[in-house]
């Protein structure tokens, strides 16, 4: 569905996205993962058609980015990182305006706009001023905007950035729903715990350069090549550090707040033997679990934290 | 190399905006129109003789009074475009917390922000010192007029960039505040001006002496100034307190704009942090609570003079319908504020240009004082024919109304235009509206056609003084609705008597159906190509408040050289008259008052009349099929170049 090749946008001499290999299937949910700077927004809104590539190949639905922009448009939602308003506007109309910028008219347009205010959980402010939604309203109808005309793509860019907790999880749902009904979503985050929750793929950024892509699964495994376990005992830590150290399938021990992190060698899949074998030796078990895979880490490990 | 020990806001502003070559620009094009100023009063002076010093010194004198009009209207429209951001610009930016947040003295803020603007409209207003020091050489002035000249435009600015830095303090919003400051200084210039020579004169039944308070207006001022040599006046050591202000307002005026720029500068350092503390509702209440005191005092004595100059019953009647106007603004006001979704057209970039983007309460003042001065200009047709005024004046008086329609309609459409894109960039909508399907041509067609249905209501109200003045100088209106101007109106003004509004007899012009339309048909298609040119600075131009002051100065800019050039070429047989309706302005003036603007001309006889009504006619569809030529190849311009304009912005 999204497809970019060795993709580059030049300022001048400064490399904003350096040869993007992208790939988005249809009915992804791709998370888009980078330190400030590091390109995804030019990504973004090369995708949306508003920048022109410098070198390479951007495909949406098919169609290359440049050469068939105007049939892009119809196909893609595009939520910039900031709610762009018209301050002067009512919920209503400014629905209404953007169904007319994509061709539907009345009285569909006003059937659209009534379902996806319902959508987005908006039917309430339908004649409230625009400038008088609060940051997650707002950011809402700027999803209920980008649905009006039932789009194939939808290409976020930070849609959760400065909501509170309770306007993130409202996003964070709407997103889901929006993953059922088929949509493909590019979305770029910095709160990487919740696109690890909402999309299947993801992408790490760092300077315009893509250092990982694939499932999150596949991207634990990139950045962590053994089973790492977390091990709460009653008492005797020490003593229980002691005798998993000198197992010959665990390759490091050690204590956290008195919990023991056993990192296993890289060929063990099978650590059940371990939990019998302190349960035998008169250790009482409080947790035995393995320490879940970490986006966060990954994002922490491949990046350098290089701004260009 | 260490700075030295001054206002560190100063130092900032100085060195960071002294960079920019807009200032060197500005100084460049304040230049060109000073020495544009001498250069057209010589060129008037070539046939006359120069030959003796006295001569020579009265050629000096004209320049002199020339440049130093020139001087004060430029600062006057300078001043509060370099300072009016002192404060605003700071908010916009997110820095004036920070700026409260520092150890600096709330007199440091406020005066590091108003020398720091103040220092660049005085660098400007002496950098014409070469062009007075050499004028001096002419003689017709003293060293006294010169320091006058300059202290009256130096105080004037002064007391601009207090009020700015005050008006920053108290609103936000750069765009808001430059507009309604500008609204403010025009109201100040024309409103104290006209309550000095009409309307005090005429309440108080010529108690009251024009001119008495020239001290409170810097043109006033510089008027008195360059007047001073020909009027006797009491020395000035001899002279009381209050025949001080009097007899020497250009001193007056002095002492007044530097006593109360100081009083407003003390009044912003003592609110500058309280009113981030949170006493914002506090000086908003106080502010409401004066204005409802002094609106009220306002009213009791409108009452007072009005009851006691025209009798009790007629004095009523004339405040409830000045009440009544201001009710109905009020109304006006509420009903846009307060209003329910409107259904969008089908070319939502037209829609949003007329509905939404212009019902905003700056727009709707706009409006309903374009409205209310158009419906009182006929009101004042009616009054002139009811008190049997004398008819060239009355013309005169439509023809000054339909100039200013003109004037203001060309700004307003060019402003408009000129934020008509760089807001939507500002307000991130620009990037959202190009991510749809609409093409480049659709959204500047839309533009241009949403504000150009804005405009519509300036052009009716233009037809509805020319038609409505017509109508009352045709029909017998004064003998039905006579009573509807207090008959003490009448005593007070009526003047030697003559033909109502007519040529040579009761009838409104020689032509009248061209001077109803054609007016109608130059301005509107003038408007529309200032639109386009409007929306190209809004296309070009980094913010929407430089995009509208660029609009501003050319539409000012191609009034004036426009008329200029169509003044010149008037007198070139044949063709000479049709061109002049190339101008606007000039266009009312020939379709309003013809036999006026024919005076020059020598030639007579039916074939001559002929070639006149003919020229008209001519004139008026050249000159709107070339605004309409240019304004069509102007979008055709900006939607070949939108896509890159846009994405070079991006």
């Amino acid at each position: 569905m999204i497809q970019t090749i060795a993709l580059t946008k030049r300022y001048g001499n400064f490399l904003a996205v350096d040869n993007l290999h992208l790939s988005v299937d249809e009915g992804d949910c791709y998370g888009f993962i980078g330190p400030n700077g590091a390109g995804k927004t030019t990504t973004i809104r090369m995708l949306a058609t508003l920048l022109q590539p410098t070198w390479g190949v951007a495909r949406v639905c098919g169609h290359v980015v440049g050469m068939h922009s105007r049939k892009i448009r119809p196909l893609i939602g595009f939520v910039p990182d900031y709610f762009g308003a018209y301050e002067d506007m009512l919920v209503q109309e400014y629905l209404e305006f953007f169904a007319a910028a994509y061709g539907i008219r009345n009285p569909h347009r006003k059937r659209v706009v009534v379902d996806v205010l319902e959508l987005t959980d908006l039917s309430v402010k339908i004649s409230a001023p625009v400038n008088g939604l609060s940051r997650g309203m707002k950011q809402r109808l700027s999803i209920a905007r980008v649905l009006l005309h039932n789009p194939k793509v939808l290409l976020l860019d930070e849609p959760a950035s400065g909501l509170d907790p309770r306007a993130r999880i409202e996003i964070r749902e709407l997103l889901k729903e929006l993953k059922r009904m088929g949509k493909t979503i590019l979305i770029s985050s910095h709160i990487l715990s919740e696109l690890a929750e909402l999309c299947n793929k993801v992408g790490i950024i760092e300077r315009g350069k893509l250092v990982a892509q694939g499932s999150i699964g596949e991207i634990m495994r990139k950045v962590r090549q053994r089973t790492v376990l977390r091990i709460g005992v009653i008492g005797e830590a020490e003593r229980a550090r002691q005798l998993l150290e000198s197992q010959g399938d665990v390759a490091e021990v050690h204590i956290e707040d008195g919990v023991l992190k056993v990192a296993l060698a890289s060929h063990v899949e099978d650590y059940s033997f371990l939990a019998k074998m302190l349960v035998d030796r008169g250790h009482k078990l409080l947790t035995f679990q393995e320490e879940p895979a970490n986006l966060e880490t990954a994002f922490m490990q491949l990046t350098q934290g290089l701004v260009q | 190399m260490k700075l030295p020990e001054v206002n560190p806001i100063f130092l900032r502003v100085l060195t960071t905006s002294g960079r920019r070559s807009r200032h060197v620009w500005v100084r460049a094009g304040y230049l060109v129109v000073m020495l544009a100023t001498l250069v057209v009063i010589l060129l008037g002076e070539l046939g006359s003789s120069l030959g003796g010093t006295a001569a020579l010194a009265e050629l000096g004198e004209k320049l002199f009074h020339a440049v130093s009009y020139a001087q004060l209207v430029l600062i006057l429209m300078l001043a509060p475009i370099y300072t009016v951001g002192a404060i605003t610009q700071e908010r916009d930016s997110e820095t004036f917390s920070v700026l409260l947040a520092t150890p600096l003295s709330n007199l440091q803020i406020v005066l590091g922000s108003l020398l720091s603007r103040l220092f660049f409209v005085l660098a400007i207003l002496f950098s014409t010192l070469p062009l007075f020091a050499l004028l001096y050489y002419f003689g017709g002035f003293e060293l006294r007029d010169v320091f006058l000249s300059y202290g009256i435009a130096a105080t004037s600015a002064t007391l601009t960039g207090s009020v700015a830095i005050a008006i920053g303090i108290l609103y936000t919003g750069t765009r808001r505040v430059m507009v309604g400051f500008f609204l403010f200084i025009v109201a100040y210039l024309v409103g104290t001006y006209a309550l000095d020579h009409n309307v005090l004169p005429l309440v108080t039944g010529g108690t009251h002496v024009a001119g008495s308070l020239d001290w409170i207006n810097p043109v006033g001022a510089i008027q008195r100034t360059l007047a001073a040599g020909q009027a006797e006046r009491p020395i000035l050591a001899d002279v009381t307190f209050g025949e001080f202000w009097v007899h020497y307002p250009e001193y007056g005026y002095l002492v007044y704009s530097s006593v109360l720029s100081l009083a407003i500068i003390i009044f912003a350092a003592v609110l500058v942090r309280r009113l981030a503390r949170g006493y914002g509702r506090l000086a908003r209440r106080i502010t409401i609570g004066l204005g409802t005191v002094g609106g009220a005092a306002l009213v009791a004595f409108g009452g007072y003079v009005l009851t006691s100059r025209l009798g009790t019953l007629q004095g009523l009647v004339v405040l409830a319908m000045t009440l009544g106007l201001v009710a109905v603004g009020i109304v006006f006001f509420q009903f846009k504020r307060h209003r329910k979704p409107h259904s969008v057209w089908d070319n939502p970039i037209a829609w949003r240009e007329r509905t939404t983007r212009t019902a905003t309460a700056r727009r709707n003042l706009v409006q309903f004082l374009y409205i209310l001065l158009s419906v009182l200009a006929v009101y004042a047709v009616f009054v002139m024919k009811v008190t049997h005024f004398r008819a060239d004046d009355a013309r005169l008086f439509v023809l000054v109304v339909a100039i200013v329609q003109t004037f203001v309609m060309l700004t307003v459409g060019a402003t408009l235009a000129a934020s008509c894109i760089s807001y939507e960039r500002e307000q991130g909508t620009l990037d959202i509206m190009l991510s749809t399907p609409i093409t480049p041509r659709y959204f500047i067609v839309g533009k241009v056609l949403g504000i150009i249905r804005y405009l519509g209501l300036f052009l009716v109200m233009m037809l509805v003084v020319t038609l409505g003045s017509f109508l009352i100088a045709r029909l017998p209106v004064e003998q039905y609705f006579g009573d509807l101007v207090p008959q003490a109106w009448v005593d007070r003004i009526k003047p030697s008597g003559g033909p109502i509004l007519g040529g040579g007899g009761a009838t409104w012009s020689n032509w009248p159906w061209i001077s109803i339309l054609h007016p109608l048909l130059i301005a509107g298609s003038a408007a529309a190509a200032m639109v386009t040119v409007g929306m190209t600075f809004s296309l070009k131009a980094k913010s929407s408040g430089m995009a509208a002051m660029y609009s501003a100065l050319v539409v000012l800019g191609f009034s004036a050289s426009i008329t200029c050039c169509c003044g010149i070429t008037a007198w070139i047989p044949l063709v000479g008259y049709a061109a002049t309706l190339v101008s606007p302005f000039l266009a009312m003036y020939a379709c309003i008052m013809p036999e006026r603007f024919q005076e020059g001309y020598d030639a007579q006889g039916i074939w001559y009349d002929v070639y006149r009504v003919v020229g008209v006619h001519v004139g008026a569809l050249v000159a709107a099929a070339g605004y309409a030529l240019f304004t069509w190849f102007r979008m055709k311009a900006m939607v070949t170049t939108f896509d890159q304009q846009t994405r070079q912005k991006a």
